[in-house]
Protein backbone atom coordinates (compact mmCIF):
# COMPACT_ATOMS: atom_id res chain seq x y z
CA UNK A 1 0.00 0.00 0.00
CA UNK A 2 1.51 3.64 -0.82
CA UNK A 3 2.18 5.94 1.84
CA UNK A 4 -0.96 8.14 1.06
CA UNK A 5 -3.21 4.49 1.09
CA UNK A 6 -2.07 4.18 4.40
CA UNK A 7 -2.47 8.01 5.86
CA UNK A 8 -5.72 7.52 4.43
CA UNK A 9 -6.63 3.68 5.63
CA UNK A 10 -5.71 5.49 9.15
CA UNK A 11 -8.19 8.01 9.15
CA UNK A 12 -11.00 5.49 8.93
CA UNK A 13 -11.61 5.16 12.50
CA UNK A 14 -10.37 8.59 13.69
CA UNK A 15 -13.64 10.84 13.18
CA UNK A 16 -11.82 13.43 11.71
CA UNK A 17 -14.44 14.39 9.46
CA UNK A 18 -16.54 15.35 12.43
CA UNK A 19 -13.97 17.30 14.20
CA UNK A 20 -13.69 19.23 10.49
CA UNK A 21 -17.48 19.59 9.98
CA UNK A 22 -17.51 21.08 13.09
CA UNK A 23 -15.52 24.02 12.63
CA UNK A 24 -16.82 24.14 8.87
CA UNK A 25 -20.00 23.91 9.63
CA UNK A 26 -19.57 27.02 12.37
CA UNK A 27 -17.99 28.86 9.89
CA UNK A 28 -20.53 28.58 7.03
CA UNK A 29 -23.54 29.09 9.45
CA UNK A 30 -21.76 32.48 10.56
CA UNK A 31 -20.89 33.47 7.49
CA UNK A 32 -24.58 32.58 6.02
CA UNK A 33 -25.80 34.84 8.60
CA UNK A 34 -23.19 37.77 8.12
CA UNK A 35 -24.36 37.64 4.48
CA UNK A 36 -27.97 37.15 4.72
CA UNK A 37 -28.46 40.27 7.11
CA UNK A 38 -25.78 42.88 5.42
CA UNK A 39 -26.94 41.89 2.04
CA UNK A 40 -30.51 42.56 3.22
CA UNK A 41 -30.03 45.87 4.47
CA UNK A 42 -29.96 49.32 2.58
CA UNK A 43 -26.23 50.41 2.76
CA UNK A 44 -23.61 53.16 1.33
CA UNK A 45 -21.15 50.75 -0.53
CA UNK A 46 -23.04 48.94 -3.50
CA UNK A 47 -23.61 45.02 -2.98
CA UNK A 48 -21.01 43.60 -5.27
CA UNK A 49 -19.56 40.13 -5.10
CA UNK A 50 -16.80 41.92 -3.86
CA UNK A 51 -18.96 43.18 -0.63
CA UNK A 52 -19.71 39.85 -0.27
CA UNK A 53 -16.03 38.30 -0.12
CA UNK A 54 -15.09 41.67 1.89
CA UNK A 55 -17.77 40.23 4.49
CA UNK A 56 -16.69 36.47 4.25
CA UNK A 57 -13.36 37.18 4.29
CA UNK A 58 -13.19 38.37 8.11
CA UNK A 59 -14.28 35.55 9.12
CA UNK A 60 -12.72 33.14 6.82
CA UNK A 61 -9.35 34.80 8.18
CA UNK A 62 -9.76 33.63 11.46
CA UNK A 63 -11.43 30.09 10.68
CA UNK A 64 -9.06 29.08 7.83
CA UNK A 65 -5.59 29.24 10.36
CA UNK A 66 -7.38 27.39 13.08
CA UNK A 67 -8.91 24.49 10.88
CA UNK A 68 -5.91 23.51 9.41
CA UNK A 69 -4.19 23.45 12.91
CA UNK A 70 -6.73 20.99 14.39
CA UNK A 71 -6.49 18.89 11.34
CA UNK A 72 -2.45 18.59 11.44
CA UNK A 73 -2.97 18.30 14.71
CA UNK A 74 -5.04 15.37 14.61
CA UNK A 75 -2.80 13.71 12.34
CA UNK A 76 -0.12 14.15 14.06
CA UNK A 77 -1.53 13.27 17.37
CA UNK A 78 -2.26 9.53 16.19
CA UNK A 79 1.20 9.07 15.80
CA UNK A 80 2.13 10.80 18.98
CA UNK A 81 -0.42 8.39 21.13
CA UNK A 82 0.85 5.15 20.35
CA UNK A 83 4.55 6.17 19.99
CA UNK A 84 4.30 4.45 16.48
CA UNK A 85 6.82 7.83 14.69
CA UNK A 86 9.60 4.81 15.74
CA UNK A 87 7.66 2.50 14.43
CA UNK A 88 6.83 3.69 11.31
CA UNK A 89 10.44 4.73 10.76
CA UNK A 90 11.21 1.10 11.71
CA UNK A 91 9.33 -0.21 9.12
CA UNK A 92 10.99 2.12 6.19
CA UNK A 93 9.18 5.06 5.72
CA UNK A 94 11.46 8.25 5.19
CA UNK A 95 10.69 11.08 7.56
CA UNK A 96 10.40 13.13 4.51
CA UNK A 97 7.84 10.82 2.96
CA UNK A 98 5.60 10.71 6.65
CA UNK A 99 5.52 15.08 6.39
CA UNK A 100 4.95 14.75 2.96
CA UNK A 101 2.31 12.43 2.92
CA UNK A 102 0.57 14.22 6.41
CA UNK A 103 1.56 17.65 4.63
CA UNK A 104 -0.88 16.17 1.46
CA UNK A 105 -3.94 14.94 3.34
CA UNK A 106 -4.11 18.01 5.57
CA UNK A 107 -3.77 20.59 2.35
CA UNK A 108 -5.87 18.18 0.78
CA UNK A 109 -8.94 18.77 3.36
CA UNK A 110 -7.89 22.45 4.08
CA UNK A 111 -8.40 23.01 0.16
CA UNK A 112 -11.49 21.27 0.02
CA UNK A 113 -13.27 23.26 2.39
CA UNK A 114 -12.07 26.45 1.37
CA UNK A 115 -13.56 25.69 -2.20
CA UNK A 116 -16.90 24.99 -0.47
CA UNK A 117 -16.46 28.20 1.28
CA UNK A 118 -15.96 30.06 -1.70
CA UNK A 119 -18.89 28.20 -3.00
CA UNK A 120 -21.18 28.98 -0.40
CA UNK A 121 -20.68 32.54 -0.36
CA UNK A 122 -21.21 32.70 -4.50
CA UNK A 123 -24.35 31.06 -3.87
CA UNK A 124 -26.09 32.85 -0.64
CA UNK A 125 -24.37 36.06 -2.60
CA UNK A 126 -25.93 35.65 -5.80
CA UNK A 127 -28.80 34.03 -3.78
CA UNK A 128 -29.86 37.31 -3.03
CA UNK A 129 -29.58 39.05 -6.15
CA UNK A 130 -25.62 39.80 -6.69
CA UNK A 131 -24.57 39.94 -10.04
CA UNK A 132 -21.99 37.32 -10.66
CA UNK A 133 -18.03 37.57 -10.57
CA UNK A 134 -16.41 34.39 -11.70
CA UNK A 135 -12.54 36.31 -12.03
CA UNK A 136 -13.00 37.44 -8.36
CA UNK A 137 -13.98 34.40 -7.20
CA UNK A 138 -11.30 32.61 -8.99
CA UNK A 139 -8.67 35.06 -7.74
CA UNK A 140 -9.61 34.96 -4.03
CA UNK A 141 -10.26 30.75 -4.27
CA UNK A 142 -6.68 30.58 -5.83
CA UNK A 143 -5.06 32.90 -3.23
CA UNK A 144 -6.87 30.76 -0.78
CA UNK A 145 -5.71 27.53 -1.67
CA UNK A 146 -2.50 28.93 -1.57
CA UNK A 147 -2.59 30.98 1.66
CA UNK A 148 -3.16 27.31 3.29
CA UNK A 149 -0.06 26.04 1.41
CA UNK A 150 2.55 27.40 4.32
CA UNK A 151 -0.01 27.42 7.34
CA UNK A 152 -0.33 23.88 6.81
CA UNK A 153 3.26 23.25 6.13
CA UNK A 154 4.83 24.95 9.74
CA UNK A 155 1.64 23.89 11.70
CA UNK A 156 2.50 20.08 10.55
CA UNK A 157 5.70 20.72 11.44
CA UNK A 158 5.36 21.96 14.75
CA UNK A 159 2.34 19.10 15.37
CA UNK A 160 4.81 16.41 14.60
CA UNK A 161 7.93 17.71 16.23
CA UNK A 162 6.46 18.30 19.54
CA UNK A 163 4.45 15.42 21.63
CA UNK A 164 2.47 18.21 23.20
CA UNK A 165 -0.53 19.45 20.88
CA UNK A 166 -0.86 22.28 23.25
CA UNK A 167 2.55 23.89 21.00
CA UNK A 168 0.83 23.62 17.85
CA UNK A 169 -2.73 24.54 18.74
CA UNK A 170 -1.79 27.50 20.88
CA UNK A 171 0.14 28.33 17.75
CA UNK A 172 -2.24 28.49 15.31
CA UNK A 173 -5.32 29.69 17.16
CA UNK A 174 -3.14 32.51 18.45
CA UNK A 175 -1.90 33.24 14.74
CA UNK A 176 -5.63 32.80 13.49
CA UNK A 177 -7.39 35.29 15.65
CA UNK A 178 -4.55 37.70 14.75
CA UNK A 179 -4.66 36.76 11.23
CA UNK A 180 -7.89 38.51 12.22
CA UNK A 181 -6.74 41.39 11.94
CA UNK A 182 -4.89 41.21 8.49
CA UNK A 183 -7.36 43.67 7.28
CA UNK A 184 -6.07 46.37 9.42
CA UNK A 185 -2.27 45.56 9.08
CA UNK A 186 -0.37 47.06 6.30
CA UNK A 187 0.57 43.92 3.28
CA UNK A 188 4.34 44.68 3.99
CA UNK A 189 4.18 43.66 7.37
CA UNK A 190 1.16 40.86 6.78
CA UNK A 191 3.58 39.59 4.11
CA UNK A 192 5.62 37.98 7.19
CA UNK A 193 3.13 36.64 9.20
CA UNK A 194 1.90 33.24 7.37
CA UNK A 195 -1.42 33.18 9.25
CA UNK A 196 -2.92 36.71 8.10
CA UNK A 197 -2.36 35.27 4.35
CA UNK A 198 -6.21 34.13 4.34
CA UNK A 199 -6.78 37.86 5.04
CA UNK A 200 -3.72 39.44 2.76
CA UNK A 201 -5.04 37.46 -0.36
CA UNK A 202 -8.57 39.09 0.07
CA UNK A 203 -8.86 40.82 -3.39
CA UNK A 204 -10.80 44.01 -1.79
CA UNK A 205 -10.11 46.00 1.20
CA UNK A 206 -12.89 47.69 3.41
CA UNK A 207 -12.89 51.36 2.38
CA UNK A 208 -14.41 53.66 5.06
CA UNK A 209 -15.82 56.90 5.77
CA UNK A 210 -16.66 58.79 8.85
CA UNK A 211 -17.42 54.98 10.32
CA UNK A 212 -19.43 54.01 7.66
CA UNK A 213 -18.49 51.52 5.01
CA UNK A 214 -18.71 53.25 1.42
CA UNK A 215 -17.05 50.50 -0.54
CA UNK A 216 -14.73 47.20 -1.11
CA UNK A 217 -12.21 48.29 -3.78
CA UNK A 218 -9.81 46.17 -5.26
CA UNK A 219 -6.46 46.17 -4.12
CA UNK A 220 -3.39 47.00 -5.61
CA UNK A 221 -1.13 44.03 -6.60
CA UNK A 222 -3.54 41.47 -6.54
CA UNK A 223 -1.24 38.73 -8.72
CA UNK A 224 1.84 39.75 -6.79
CA UNK A 225 0.56 38.78 -3.07
CA UNK A 226 -0.87 35.48 -4.55
CA UNK A 227 2.46 34.78 -6.43
CA UNK A 228 4.26 35.65 -2.84
CA UNK A 229 2.04 33.38 -1.17
CA UNK A 230 2.22 31.07 -3.18
CA UNK A 231 6.34 31.02 -2.91
CA UNK A 232 6.37 31.58 0.92
CA UNK A 233 4.17 28.14 0.60
CA UNK A 234 6.23 26.37 -1.48
CA UNK A 235 9.48 27.54 0.82
CA UNK A 236 7.55 26.33 4.30
CA UNK A 237 6.59 22.88 2.50
CA UNK A 238 10.35 22.41 1.54
CA UNK A 239 11.75 23.59 4.84
CA UNK A 240 9.38 21.90 6.69
CA UNK A 241 10.27 18.45 5.26
CA UNK A 242 13.98 19.02 5.53
CA UNK A 243 13.76 20.15 8.76
CA UNK A 244 11.50 17.15 9.99
CA UNK A 245 13.83 15.04 7.94
CA UNK A 246 16.91 15.69 10.49
CA UNK A 247 15.50 16.54 13.50
CA UNK A 248 14.18 14.18 16.93
CA UNK A 249 10.80 14.53 18.01
CA UNK A 250 10.45 15.36 21.55
CA UNK B 1 -0.72 15.98 49.43
CA UNK B 2 -3.95 18.23 48.52
CA UNK B 3 -6.02 17.68 45.87
CA UNK B 4 -5.15 20.83 44.09
CA UNK B 5 -1.09 20.25 45.34
CA UNK B 6 -1.24 17.18 43.05
CA UNK B 7 -2.76 18.61 40.29
CA UNK B 8 -0.09 22.22 40.30
CA UNK B 9 2.74 18.98 40.77
CA UNK B 10 1.44 17.28 37.40
CA UNK B 11 1.70 20.97 35.32
CA UNK B 12 4.81 21.52 35.47
CA UNK B 13 5.05 23.36 32.18
CA UNK B 14 2.13 25.38 33.22
CA UNK B 15 3.94 28.56 33.19
CA UNK B 16 4.29 28.36 29.42
CA UNK B 17 0.36 29.16 28.80
CA UNK B 18 0.32 31.90 31.63
CA UNK B 19 3.52 33.90 29.11
CA UNK B 20 0.96 33.07 26.60
CA UNK B 21 -1.92 34.99 28.86
CA UNK B 22 0.78 37.98 29.00
CA UNK B 23 1.08 38.55 25.68
CA UNK B 24 -2.57 38.23 24.63
CA UNK B 25 -3.32 40.86 27.51
CA UNK B 26 -1.04 43.06 26.23
CA UNK B 27 -1.67 42.49 23.34
CA UNK B 28 -5.48 43.43 23.79
CA UNK B 29 -4.80 46.28 26.16
CA UNK B 30 -2.59 47.51 23.85
CA UNK B 31 -5.17 47.47 21.16
CA UNK B 32 -7.71 49.37 23.55
CA UNK B 33 -5.21 52.14 23.87
CA UNK B 34 -4.22 52.58 20.52
CA UNK B 35 -8.28 53.02 19.48
CA UNK B 36 -8.43 55.05 22.89
CA UNK B 37 -5.86 57.66 20.59
CA UNK B 38 -6.92 57.00 17.49
CA UNK B 39 -10.13 58.51 18.39
CA UNK B 40 -9.07 60.56 21.18
CA UNK B 41 -11.16 63.86 20.45
CA UNK B 42 -14.08 61.80 19.91
CA UNK B 43 -13.75 59.82 23.62
CA UNK B 44 -13.02 63.33 25.28
CA UNK B 45 -15.63 64.56 23.73
CA UNK B 46 -17.89 62.44 25.68
CA UNK B 47 -16.55 62.78 28.68
CA UNK B 48 -15.09 58.66 28.23
CA UNK B 49 -11.39 57.87 29.31
CA UNK B 50 -10.56 54.49 30.71
CA UNK B 51 -14.14 52.86 29.70
CA UNK B 52 -13.10 53.26 26.46
CA UNK B 53 -9.52 51.38 26.95
CA UNK B 54 -11.85 48.71 28.99
CA UNK B 55 -14.82 48.36 26.44
CA UNK B 56 -11.91 48.23 23.42
CA UNK B 57 -9.45 46.11 25.00
CA UNK B 58 -12.04 43.93 26.57
CA UNK B 59 -14.01 42.99 23.66
CA UNK B 60 -12.18 40.60 21.93
CA UNK B 61 -10.25 39.19 25.47
CA UNK B 62 -13.54 38.46 26.64
CA UNK B 63 -15.08 37.08 23.51
CA UNK B 64 -11.79 35.50 21.88
CA UNK B 65 -8.58 35.06 24.05
CA UNK B 66 -9.61 34.26 27.20
CA UNK B 67 -12.21 31.72 26.95
CA UNK B 68 -9.03 30.22 24.21
CA UNK B 69 -7.22 29.98 27.26
CA UNK B 70 -9.70 28.35 29.73
CA UNK B 71 -9.59 26.34 26.89
CA UNK B 72 -6.66 24.98 26.36
CA UNK B 73 -6.03 25.02 30.01
CA UNK B 74 -8.95 22.43 30.69
CA UNK B 75 -7.82 20.50 27.71
CA UNK B 76 -4.40 20.22 28.82
CA UNK B 77 -5.63 18.83 32.76
CA UNK B 78 -8.36 16.56 31.27
CA UNK B 79 -5.82 15.03 27.95
CA UNK B 80 -3.11 13.93 30.48
CA UNK B 81 -5.40 11.62 32.25
CA UNK B 82 -6.61 10.07 28.96
CA UNK B 83 -2.99 9.27 28.46
CA UNK B 84 -1.83 5.61 29.83
CA UNK B 85 -5.62 5.48 30.79
CA UNK B 86 -5.00 7.56 33.84
CA UNK B 87 -8.10 7.42 34.81
CA UNK B 88 -9.06 4.16 35.15
CA UNK B 89 -5.53 3.59 37.24
CA UNK B 90 -7.60 6.65 39.41
CA UNK B 91 -10.57 5.34 39.41
CA UNK B 92 -9.40 1.69 40.40
CA UNK B 93 -8.10 3.47 43.70
CA UNK B 94 -11.34 5.50 44.23
CA UNK B 95 -9.15 8.96 43.14
CA UNK B 96 -10.68 10.45 39.88
CA UNK B 97 -13.18 12.40 41.37
CA UNK B 98 -11.06 13.92 43.93
CA UNK B 99 -8.52 14.68 40.99
CA UNK B 100 -11.17 16.28 39.24
CA UNK B 101 -12.23 18.71 41.98
CA UNK B 102 -8.16 19.52 42.02
CA UNK B 103 -8.52 20.13 38.00
CA UNK B 104 -11.45 22.03 39.27
CA UNK B 105 -9.79 24.36 41.83
CA UNK B 106 -6.84 24.65 39.65
CA UNK B 107 -8.77 26.51 36.25
CA UNK B 108 -10.54 28.30 39.21
CA UNK B 109 -7.17 29.75 39.94
CA UNK B 110 -5.53 30.25 36.53
CA UNK B 111 -9.01 32.28 35.49
CA UNK B 112 -8.65 34.32 38.41
CA UNK B 113 -4.70 35.49 37.62
CA UNK B 114 -5.52 35.88 34.05
CA UNK B 115 -8.41 38.01 34.85
CA UNK B 116 -6.51 39.86 37.49
CA UNK B 117 -3.58 40.12 35.19
CA UNK B 118 -5.83 41.91 32.34
CA UNK B 119 -7.64 44.09 35.31
CA UNK B 120 -3.80 45.65 36.45
CA UNK B 121 -3.02 46.00 32.45
CA UNK B 122 -6.20 48.03 32.03
CA UNK B 123 -5.30 50.14 35.36
CA UNK B 124 -1.54 50.60 34.54
CA UNK B 125 -2.36 51.71 30.45
CA UNK B 126 -5.05 54.37 31.82
CA UNK B 127 -2.25 55.71 34.47
CA UNK B 128 -0.37 56.19 31.51
CA UNK B 129 -2.79 57.73 29.27
CA UNK B 130 -2.92 60.33 32.12
CA UNK B 131 -6.50 59.47 33.13
CA UNK B 132 -7.64 60.72 37.07
CA UNK B 133 -9.06 57.42 38.17
CA UNK B 134 -11.20 57.55 41.58
CA UNK B 135 -11.54 54.90 43.96
CA UNK B 136 -15.11 54.43 42.25
CA UNK B 137 -13.46 53.64 38.56
CA UNK B 138 -10.49 51.13 40.57
CA UNK B 139 -13.97 49.57 42.11
CA UNK B 140 -15.62 49.36 39.02
CA UNK B 141 -12.28 48.05 37.46
CA UNK B 142 -12.14 45.29 40.11
CA UNK B 143 -16.16 44.37 39.93
CA UNK B 144 -16.26 43.83 36.54
CA UNK B 145 -13.16 42.19 36.55
CA UNK B 146 -14.46 39.63 39.32
CA UNK B 147 -17.59 39.27 37.13
CA UNK B 148 -15.66 38.22 34.03
CA UNK B 149 -14.19 36.04 36.04
CA UNK B 150 -17.40 34.10 37.19
CA UNK B 151 -18.00 34.02 33.47
CA UNK B 152 -14.92 32.33 33.31
CA UNK B 153 -15.93 29.75 35.54
CA UNK B 154 -18.27 29.19 33.76
CA UNK B 155 -16.83 28.18 30.80
CA UNK B 156 -14.10 26.40 32.55
CA UNK B 157 -16.52 24.23 34.03
CA UNK B 158 -17.72 23.40 30.58
CA UNK B 159 -14.41 22.64 29.08
CA UNK B 160 -13.55 20.32 31.67
CA UNK B 161 -16.69 18.41 31.01
CA UNK B 162 -16.01 18.87 27.26
CA UNK B 163 -12.39 17.57 28.49
CA UNK B 164 -13.72 14.70 30.27
CA UNK B 165 -16.02 13.61 27.22
CA UNK B 166 -13.85 13.95 24.23
CA UNK B 167 -10.24 12.21 24.31
CA UNK B 168 -8.66 14.66 21.62
CA UNK B 169 -6.87 17.44 22.11
CA UNK B 170 -7.11 19.32 19.05
CA UNK B 171 -10.96 18.80 19.43
CA UNK B 172 -11.54 19.82 22.65
CA UNK B 173 -9.42 23.23 21.79
CA UNK B 174 -12.46 23.36 18.49
CA UNK B 175 -15.20 22.76 20.54
CA UNK B 176 -14.15 24.97 22.95
CA UNK B 177 -12.88 28.10 19.86
CA UNK B 178 -15.89 27.53 18.00
CA UNK B 179 -18.23 28.10 20.85
CA UNK B 180 -16.51 30.75 22.04
CA UNK B 181 -16.93 32.65 18.37
CA UNK B 182 -20.31 31.54 18.66
CA UNK B 183 -20.68 34.14 21.71
CA UNK B 184 -20.01 36.60 19.16
CA UNK B 185 -22.47 36.03 17.21
CA UNK B 186 -25.24 35.52 19.75
CA UNK B 187 -23.64 39.42 20.73
CA UNK B 188 -24.37 40.37 16.98
CA UNK B 189 -27.54 38.25 15.84
CA UNK B 190 -29.37 37.38 18.75
CA UNK B 191 -28.35 39.76 22.01
CA UNK B 192 -31.13 38.63 24.08
CA UNK B 193 -29.55 35.17 24.26
CA UNK B 194 -26.46 36.56 25.66
CA UNK B 195 -27.95 36.30 29.05
CA UNK B 196 -27.97 32.58 28.77
CA UNK B 197 -25.29 31.59 25.87
CA UNK B 198 -22.36 30.08 28.72
CA UNK B 199 -19.74 31.15 26.27
CA UNK B 200 -20.86 35.11 26.52
CA UNK B 201 -20.73 34.86 30.37
CA UNK B 202 -17.55 36.50 30.48
CA UNK B 203 -18.18 39.30 28.51
CA UNK B 204 -21.68 39.97 29.92
CA UNK B 205 -19.93 40.06 33.65
CA UNK B 206 -17.03 42.42 32.25
CA UNK B 207 -19.69 44.74 30.69
CA UNK B 208 -17.49 45.06 27.69
CA UNK B 209 -20.79 45.90 25.87
CA UNK B 210 -22.70 47.83 28.39
CA UNK B 211 -19.93 49.40 30.05
CA UNK B 212 -22.20 50.92 33.13
CA UNK B 213 -22.60 49.22 36.62
CA UNK B 214 -25.20 46.37 35.94
CA UNK B 215 -28.42 47.00 38.28
CA UNK B 216 -28.46 44.66 41.77
CA UNK B 217 -31.24 42.67 39.74
CA UNK B 218 -28.83 42.16 36.95
CA UNK B 219 -25.61 41.00 39.13
CA UNK B 220 -28.39 38.76 41.47
CA UNK B 221 -29.72 36.66 38.21
CA UNK B 222 -25.78 36.76 36.66
CA UNK B 223 -24.37 35.54 39.71
CA UNK B 224 -27.44 32.50 39.89
CA UNK B 225 -27.33 31.75 36.12
CA UNK B 226 -23.50 31.12 36.14
CA UNK B 227 -23.45 29.61 39.55
CA UNK B 228 -26.10 27.53 37.90
CA UNK B 229 -24.24 26.60 34.86
CA UNK B 230 -20.98 25.82 36.62
CA UNK B 231 -22.53 23.52 38.82
CA UNK B 232 -25.04 21.84 36.46
CA UNK B 233 -21.18 20.99 34.38
CA UNK B 234 -19.67 20.03 37.81
CA UNK B 235 -22.30 17.90 38.67
CA UNK B 236 -22.59 15.69 35.10
CA UNK B 237 -18.66 15.98 34.89
CA UNK B 238 -19.02 13.76 38.22
CA UNK B 239 -21.87 11.68 37.27
CA UNK B 240 -19.86 10.57 33.92
CA UNK B 241 -16.81 9.97 35.85
CA UNK B 242 -18.24 7.88 38.65
CA UNK B 243 -20.74 6.20 35.91
CA UNK B 244 -17.52 5.27 32.79
CA UNK B 245 -16.65 2.18 32.92
CA UNK B 246 -12.94 2.20 33.31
Amino acid sequence: MTAMGVEVSKLRRKRLWLTVLLVLGFELLWIVAILTVSLSRETTAPHTMGYAIGQASQVHAIVAPILATVVVSRLAAMEHDGAMLPVLFAANQSRGSLFLTKYAVAATISTTATVIVVAAVALVAGGQGVPADPGLMIAWLLGLVLANLGIVAIQLLLALLFQRQAVTLTVGIVGGLVGSFAGFVPPTIAAFIPWQYPGLVTPVRMEQTGGTITGFPLVDHLGVLIALVGVVGAACTAAGTAVFAHRVSR
Amino acid sequence: MSALGIERQKSKRAWILLVVAVLLVGLNVFNGAGNYLGNADIFEAQGLTWIAVWGQAGLLWAILFFPFLITVRAASLTRMEHEQANWRRLASYGAHLRIYRGKIVLLAGFVLLCQAMFVAAVLVVSLALGFDLTPSDVAAMLSWGLLGAVGGMTVAAIQLLVGILVRSFATNVAIGLVASIGSLMVTLVAPLLEAVYPYAQIGVGMRVRALDWPTLPETLGYLTGNLLLILVAVFVGRLVLRRREH
